[in-house]
């Protein structure tokens, strides 16, 4: 009866504190709306500004915010891990965040929910992106219609890190690296479904892919970059059941090649030297080649030459934000000077244009002068526009290595092409077929299992049969054995 | 009415703790469970568990691996805490301490420490299967002794020596009396290692670069890949083999416990 009462009381406190709960996830956006004065931010991980004494760019513009207003306002930072760990918690909690900063597949599917308002007027509310941000930028978000809902934060291009000592740069600019048997167990994967089943679709398309580029490079006007492009984005959002599985036996493929599936390990196992190839986003890639020179070693970046993926991650409010606030936000972090801020410290590269970034980039370690040795002449203009009404040339003579990483020239963003979202029904599948490459080789652990368990029969009937004493000695003759 | 104080109110903090941190969640999950993506009411996740490839292969890897660790810790720890508990070794709380102490330290340290080891000795390349096995029983072998330690320490020497007067030798002594008296330890070492070692995903990441999927990976995946509901149901067919799990090893534990006082013997 006891026992009875005990486990009623828990059930009814368990209900009670549900029941609680509940009423807190559904109050809490309503009561934390109420102050004006405060903003929401969710950004990804180690994504802002930190100087030295630890102070982020947020806190920089609590204190810009107070001076230029006289309003003492709050912000509340929190961060987020993945896309879709963020987009959850949106909709189980709609309205706790004023301002998230996704990647684009997922604004397009936050856009397509109907669960973001727009920004209104960019140069009257943004003003620093209206001025400064990239003209390419621009151009890539109002093409797609995107230009209203986000503003773009950092954008770059996915491709392989790799170790000329060990592999050539034409072995590295294509995709189909990942499975060159020649690197078993030097290449890495990305434990990330959307990243690795770009490159599955890669490698499954590798034939089609290398005939359209060779016919685009050519340059005889054949294939026009506008059709190119369109090619590209059909061919790597491609989600037929056919493609599917023809990418989950290609990765199976390269699973078995790779040393390992990662999402920040890789880094560092390149700069060690444990892998020779990492498949990488091109900010990764940066800091892994800036971490390596801290060891002296020397590693490069390559964009697959069948063509690759360009994302960007960028500011938007979801539905019920702060727009007033959020808009000043962005409009702080779009800053060039506090752009630069950024670049330095994430090393992954701003969607913020302007003179001053450029000077930044032209003055870096990864550029150098133009009279120099080996010194090649990149044209950024796509980029930059032109400053001060001349072309935007940067000279480097380390080529594939940061600088390429943080700005592709334009022979590289003509391949490149973003992610789009997919629907529910098809991300399942892909997400099934993702899980059952990681899945290993059933048989073996049936055998591994059943060895085991006839070692242990064969143990526990020895130990039986000596208990009934089938191993004693025999008993000598004139004696009896007594139990 | 009076409002007594009584030593059954000691208990109401931890049943408010359990309700709210251990109860309420599991009955979070059980709706996650038994729902689809729209909320809908379904058994389909639980069907999948037994028709998807991904889900068979992560419950054997689970399996293989958890068998492997737990027979290779027990056969590595027995005879260790055999010998620090009977052979009469001086100091020998002290040498059990050394056992215990890098439990203290934390594990993913300790791993990582490993895994730089591992890539010296050029075994992180090779099997990650293997590396992981090593890692498991590395990080669970304390669990092992420790429990076997204590119920070898408390063993009734006299039985022993009876059973030598008796005139059976080392090796009847050992099957027919130590064995049996220490069966309490071998079952709570077998429950502490094997139920750990099925979801315990860190240690297959790290040492085996992740490219091994046992059951806490699986579950972790479909929550990243925010299919909630396909990770609940995984989780609860987990939970469920635990319980069946412990509830057979806790019988077989009364029985031991009662062999360890002595009936039973003959």
């Amino acid at each position: 009866m006891k026992k009875f009462v005990c486990l009623l009381l828990t059930a009814f406190l368990a209900a009670t504190c549900f029941s609680a709960l509940a009423a807190c996830g559904k109050k809490d956006p309503a009561s934390s709306k109420g102050g004006a004065n405060t903003l929401r931010i969710c950004n990804w991980e180690d994504y802002i500004s930190e100087d030295e004494t630890g102070k982020t760019l947020v806190e920089e513009f609590e204190e810009w915010y107070e001076a230029e207003t006289g309003v003492d306002i709050k912000v509340e930072y929190s961060t987020f891990g993945t896309n879709e760990i963020l987009y959850n918690n949106l909709k189980i909690n709609p309205g706790i965040y004023d301002l998230v900063c996704p990647s684009d597949y997922m604004i397009q599917k936050m856009m397509s929910e109907n669960m973001l308002e727009t920004f209104g007027d960019l140069t009257e509310d943004v003003p620093n992106y209206a001025e400064y941000g990239s003209p390419y930028m621009k151009e890539l978000f109002s093409a797609n219609g995107w230009a209203e809902y986000a503003v773009p934060y950092m954008w770059g291009t996915m491709g392989f890190v790799y170790n000329p000592e060990k592999v050539s740069f034409a072995e590295a600019s294509t995709w189909a690296a990942a499975t060159n048997e020649k690197f078993k167990n030097k290449t890495t994967l990305k434990d990330s479904v959307r990243d690795t089943y770009f490159l599955g679709v890669g490698l499954a398309q590798i034939e089609e892919l290398n005939a359209k580029s060779d016919l685009y490079y050519k340059n005889d006007g054949e294939l026009s970059l506008e059709d190119y492009q369109k090619f590209l984005r059909d061919t790597f959002n491609d989600t037929t059941e056919e493609t599917v599985k023809k990418v989950e036996g290609l990765l199976k493929k390269a699973r078995a090649n790779a040393f390992s599936l990662e999402v920040d390990e890789g880094k560092n196992d390149m700069a060690t030297g444990k892998v020779w190839l990492n498949f990488a986003w091109s900010g990764d890639a940066v800091y892994a080649m800036d971490e390596a020179e801290e060891s002296d070693t020397v590693l490069c970046y390559a964009v697959p030459k069948e063509g690759s993926n360009i994302w960007y991650d960028g500011w938007v409010m979801p539905k019920g934000a702060n727009k007033q606030l959020a808009a000043a936000f962005v409009n702080f972090v779009s800053a060039p000077e506090n752009a630069c801020k950024n670049m330095d410290f994430i090393g992954y590269t701003s969607a913020i244009a302007g003179e001053e970034v450029y000077e930044r980039i032209k003055d870096s370690d990864y550029a150098c002068e133009r009279g120099d040795e080996g010194a090649e002449a990149i044209d950024l203009t796509y980029f930059f526009g032109e400053i001060n009404g001349s072309p935007a040339i940067v000279y480097c003579n380390e080529p594939n290595r940061q600088l390429l990483a943080q700005y592709p020239s334009e022979d590289i963003t003509a391949r490149c092409t973003i992610m789009e979202y997919f629907p529910d029904d098809d991300n399942e599948r892909i997400n099934a077929m993702w899980n059952r490459v990681k899945a290993g080789n059933v048989w073996l652990y049936v055998i591994i299992i059943s060895a085991v368990v006839v070692v242990a029969a064969i143990a526990v009937v020895l130990v039986i049969l000596a208990k009934k004493g089938v191993f004693d000695k025999k008993v000598k003759k004139g004696f009896t054995k007594v139990n | 009415m009076k409002l007594r104080f009584s030593r059954k109110h000691l208990c109401v903090p931890y049943a408010v703790f359990l309700a709210l941190f251990v109860i309420a969640p599991i009955i979070i999950m059980l709706y996650y469970a038994f729902t689809d993506r729209n909320g809908a009411f379904t058994f389909m996740n639980f069907g999948k568990i037994f028709s998807d490839v991904s889900t068979i292969s992560a419950i054997l890897t689970s399996l293989s691996v958890a068998i492997l660790t737990t027979a290779l810790c027990l056969l590595i720890g027995y005879p260790v805490a055999y010998i620090l508990a009977r052979s009469g070794l001086k100091n020998s709380a002290t040498l059990l301490l050394l056992f215990i102490t890098p439990m203290w330290i934390n594990f993913v340290l300790r791993l990582n420490a490993l895994k730089e080891f591992f890539s010296l000795i050029n075994l992180l390349d090779k099997s990650p299967y293997v590396n992981t096995v090593i890692g498991m029983v590395y990080d669970f072998l304390p669990f092992m002794i420790l429990p076997l330690y204590t119920t070898l320490i408390k063993m009734d020497n006299s039985l022993v020596e009876a059973s030598q007067d008796l005139g059976a030798n080392k090796v009847t002594t050992f099957i027919h009396v130590i064995l049996p008296l220490s069966m309490p330890g071998i079952l709570s070492g077998i429950t502490m290692v094997f139920m750990p070692t099925m979801t315990n995903y860190v240690i297959s990441d790290i040492l085996g670069r992740s490219q091994i999927t046992i059951l806490g990976k699986l579950i972790e995946n479909h929550f990243m890949q925010s299919n909630w509901n396909m990770g609940a149901a995984i989780s609860m067919f987990l939970l469920a083999a635990m319980f069946l799990f412990t509830w057979f090893t806790g019988g077989f534990k009364d029985d031991g416990e009662n062999k360890a006082r002595g009936s039973g013997l003959w």
